[in-house]
C-alpha cells in the first residue's frame, strides 16, 4: 500500500515536472515505474491535449468521451505527428488572403495550451528583426499539414521568455529540411541557454524558476527579492497537485484509445511519412 | 390601486378598528400600511410555490432499514415502476395527431455539459454548447380546459400543458405526496418536472420517452433555464462598473461604483448597484442546432451562452418567431420521435455548414483572373502607344 501511494505521488508529481526535470530527476525516478504508469508518463507529455481539463467542478465524462472520438477522427484525417514546446516545426493554412490560398510558417513551438479541442500551440520566429508569434488550434480544419523539422524539448516547459530574449535564440531558418529523428527511446533534450535583454520584459522572469537562462544581466536585487516572494513549501501541498492533475483511473481510459490509435492510424501516418522522404 | 386601498378600508381596517375599540375605550389609531406592487418583474424565487407537491423526506435517519430491508424496498421500488427501456405505456395508445400550421411541440429537458469549438466549412471557429438530452418521460397531459382553470393557465391562451419529467430517482427519498405525481404516468419518480405548452394535437400519452430524435440538424430551438448563481457581488462585478483608482492616494475607494445622485435629490429606481447576481430565468431565442449525436443524444447549439453551469438543467423547445420556426423542408417528427427498429436514427448528424471533424482538410479555390476587357478609347489609346 505503502509503494503504491508512493509511486502514485512521484508519478503525480512527475507528471507536472518539466522535460528537463525527465532527463535529471524524472529518468532515474521512471525507470523504477511499472510498465503502465512508465507509459502514462510518457502519453501525457506526448498528448497533453487529449486529457480532459482537470477542474473538477467542469467535467462532465459523456462530453470528455465525444470530443476524444472528435480530435481521434481528426487525428486520422491528417497527420499531426508528435511534438514538444522546444521543437522546430513548420505549420500549412489555408488562408484566403495568402497567394496560392496557403501559408506556411515555420517557428519554434514556445508553449503549447488548453485541453481537448481548445487545444492551441504558438510558434515564434525572427522575421525582418521582428518578432513574430502564430497561435494555431490543433484542431482546425484548415491546418493543412504539420511537419516536425527538428523533434527536440528545452529545459523548460514554457518557452514565452525567448521574447525577452537576444533574437538569435527564437530564430528558425525558413528553408529548414527536416532533420531525422529516432522513431524510438527518448526524445532528445536541446540543453540552449539563452542571454535575456536587458529590462523591461514583459514579465519578471527572474522569479519563476528558469533552467533555460544563462545570462540574465540584472543586478543582486532582483534575485533577492525572487528569493523572498518565492513559495518553495507550494511543492509539498499534495491538494495542490490533486487539483491539477486528471486521476489515473481517468487517464488508462484516455491512453487505452490512445493505444489503438497508435497501433492503427499512426502506423500508417509513419508509412506514408517514410514514403514521401524515399520519394523525394 | 384605488380599489385595493378601498377593500383594505373595508375589510380587514374596520375590524381592527372594532376590535381595538373597546379596549382603548377611545377613538383608535389608524396604523395604514400600504404594500405596493413593485413595477419590476421578480427576479427569482426563494421558496417553492406553497401549493407544490413537498419533494423531498427532510429525515431518513428514522427509517431503521437493514441491509435485508433495503434490498426488499428497491425489489418493491423495481416491480411498482417501469425501469427506464420499458414500454411505458399502460393502457391502448392515443391516436397521434398531425401537424397543422401553428402547432406546437412539446420540449425537453437536457443537461448543458460543455462548450466545444467546431469549425464551419468557411473555415470560421465558432463555439457550440453541448446538451445531453436525459432519460425522460411525460408525466401528464392536461387539455386547454383544465388547464385555463389551473392557476396560470391565462398564460397559456388556450394551449394545453405537457408536464415531463427527467432522471428517475430512488422512490425512498421522496414524500408520498410527490410520489402521487407519477401514478398516472406509472414511471419511476423524476428528479426535474417541467411544464411545456402545446397544442391538443401534439398531446402525448403520460409515459411516452423522448428523445433527441424529437429535433432536427439545421433547425432552430429556444431554450429556457436559470444563469449561474453569483451570489451577492459588488457593482464592479455585477453591472461592470469602473471602481476608484488603485493608487494616488485612494483609500478604501477601489470598488466602490462612485457618484449615484440623480435629479430631484433622491436616488432613482433601479440604480445599478451591488446585490445578488443570477439564478434568474433567462430565454435564449432562436439558435441553431449545428450537430445532433443521436447515438448518446447531446445536441450542439451554436453560440456559447447557454445558461446555467455545467450539469444545469435546461429546457430546448421549437423557436417560436415565423423566421425561424421549422419548414416544411425539414420539419421534425410530429408530435415527437417514436423509435423504431427498421428506420433508426444515423449515429451522427452535421448541418451541412459545418465541417465534419473526419472530413479532409479546407481548401480554398484558387481564383481565376478576369482579363477586364478595355473600353474602346483605352484600347484605341494602347494601340496607339505600340
Amino acid at each position: 500500500m505503502a509503494s503504491w501511494s508512493l509511486t502514485q505521488r512521484g508519478l503525480s508529481r512527475g507528471l507536472r515536472l518539466s522535460a528537463s526535470m525527465h532527463a535529471s530527476y524524472g529518468r532515474r525516478m521512471t525507470s523504477s515505474l511499472p510498465e503502465h504508469l512508465r507509459k502514462a508518463l510518457a502519453y501525457s507529455a506526448m498528448y497533453p491535449d487529449l486529457l480532459p481539463e482537470p477542474d473538477l467542478t467542469r467535467r462532465n465524462y459523456v462530453r470528455e468521451m465525444l470530443e476524444r472520438q472528435d480530435m481521434l477522427s481528426r487525428r486520422r484525417a491528417i497527420d499531426i505527428p508528435e511534438f514538444y514546446v522546444g521543437s522546430y516545426m513548420s505549420i500549412t493554412v489555408s488562408d484566403q488572403n495568402a497567394p496560392g490560398k496557403k501559408n506556411t510558417f515555420v517557428g519554434i513551438c514556445i508553449y503549447r495550451r488548453n485541453h481537448g479541442l481548445r487545444h492551441q500551440m504558438a510558434l515564434r520566429n525572427i522575421v525582418e528583426n521582428e518578432g513574430i508569434e502564430m497561435l494555431y488550434d490543433l484542431y482546425s480544419p484548415i491546418i493543412l499539414e504539420i511537419k516536425v523539422l527538428r523533434l527536440q524539448k528545452r529545459l523548460d516547459d514554457d518557452l514565452r521568455y525567448l521574447r525577452d530574449a537576444l533574437p538569435e535564440y527564437s530564430t528558425v531558418p525558413w528553408d529548414m529540411e527536416p532533420e531525422p529523428h529516432r522513431e524510438q527511446g527518448s526524445v532528445p533534450v536541446d540543453e540552449t541557454r539563452v542571454i535575456m535583454k536587458p529590462r523591461p520584459w514583459t514579465q519578471r522572469w527572474e522569479r519563476k524558476e528558469l533552467k533555460g537562462v544563462k545570462e540574465w544581466g540584472l543586478e543582486d536585487r532582483f534575485f533577492k527579492r525572487a528569493v523572498e516572494v518565492s513559495k518553495p513549501w507550494e511543492k509539498y501541498d499534495l491538494m495542490k497537485e490533486y487539483r491539477c492533475m486528471v486521476p489515473l483511473e481517468d487517464q488508462y481510459v484516455v491512453w487505452k484509445e490512445v493505444e489503438e490509435h497508435r497501433k492503427t492510424i499512426e502506423e500508417e501516418h509513419k508509412r506514408s511519412r517514410r514514403r514521401k522522404l524515399l520519394d523525394a | 390601486m384605488s380599489g385595493l386601498l378601498t377593500r383594505l378600508f373595508s375589510s380587514q381596517l374596520q375590524i381592527s378598528c372594532s376590535r381595538l375599540a373597546p379596549l382603548a375605550g377611545t377613538q383608535c389609531v389608524q396604523h395604514l400600511q400600504i404594500r405596493e406592487k413593485s413595477t419590476k418583474p421578480k427576479r427569482r424565487k426563494v421558496h417553492p410555490f406553497h401549493w407544490w407537491a413537498p419533494k423531498n423526506r427532510a429525515d431518513m435517519s428514522e427509517d431503521l432499514l437493514t441491509e435485508k430491508n433495503q434490498v426488499f424496498l428497491q425489489q418493491v421500488a423495481e416491480r411498482i415502476y417501469l425501469a427506464p427501456g420499458e414500454s411505458p405505456l399502460n393502457e391502448e395508445p392515443w391516436p397521434i395527431g398531425t401537424y397543422q400550421e401553428g402547432s406546437r411541440r412539446t420540449g425537453i429537458i437536457a443537461k448543458k455539459i460543455g462548450v466545444v469549438p467546431m469549425w464551419l466549412k468557411s473555415g470560421k471557429r465558432v463555439l457550440a454548447s453541448m446538451l445531453h438530452v436525459c432519460e425522460q418521460n411525460v408525466i401528464t397531459y392536461m387539455d386547454p380546459e383544465t388547464y385555463a382553470r389551473t392557476r396560470f393557465g391565462f398564460r397559456g391562451k388556450g394551449h394545453g400543458c405537457l408536464i415531463v419529467g427527467a432522471e428517475s430517482r430512488d422512490p425512498t427519498r421522496f414524500r408520498q405526496e410527490y410520489l402521487d405525481l407519477f401514478k398516472e404516468s406509472g414511471v419511476a419518480p423524476k428528479k426535474k418536472l417541467t411544464k411545456f405548452l402545446v397544442t391538443p394535437n401534439a398531446a402525448l400519452q403520460p409515459g411516452t420517452p423522448l428523445f433527441a430524435g424529437h429535433f432536427k440538424v439545421g433547425n432552430y430551438v429556444n431554450i429556457y433555464g436559470k444563469t449561474i448563481d453569483r451570489g451577492f457581488l459588488g457593482a464592479k462585478r455585477r453591472w461592470g462598473m469602473k471602481g476608484g483608482r488603485a493608487t494616488h492616494g485612494t483609500t478604501k475607494n477601489h470598488n466602490r461604483m462612485g457618484a449615484m445622485g440623480g435629479p430631484r435629490g433622491r436616488i432613482l429606481k433601479g440604480k445599478k448597484m451591488g446585490g445578488h447576481d443570477g439564478q434568474e430565468r433567462r430565454l435564449l431565442v432562436g439558435v441553431k442546432i449545428l450537430r445532433i449525436n443521436y447515438k448518446h443524444g447531446v445536441i450542439y447549439v451554436r453560440g456559447p451562452s447557454v445558461m446555467g453551469e455545467i450539469g444545469a438543467f435546461v429546457q430546448i423547445y421549437d423557436a417560436l418567431i415565423p423566421e425561424k420556426r421549422p419548414k416544411e423542408d425539414n420539419m421534425p417528427p410530429f408530435p415527437t420521435y417514436f423509435p423504431a427498429e427498421t428506420d433508426p436514427l444515423p449515429e451522427d448528424v452535421f448541418d451541412e455548414t459545418v465541417h465534419p471533424f473526419d472530413a479532409p482538410s479546407i481548401e480554398f479555390e484558387q481564383e481565376v483572373q478576369v482579363k477586364r476587357k478595355l473600353k474602346v478609347k483605352a484600347r484605341a489609346k494602347a494601340a496607339g502607344k505600340r
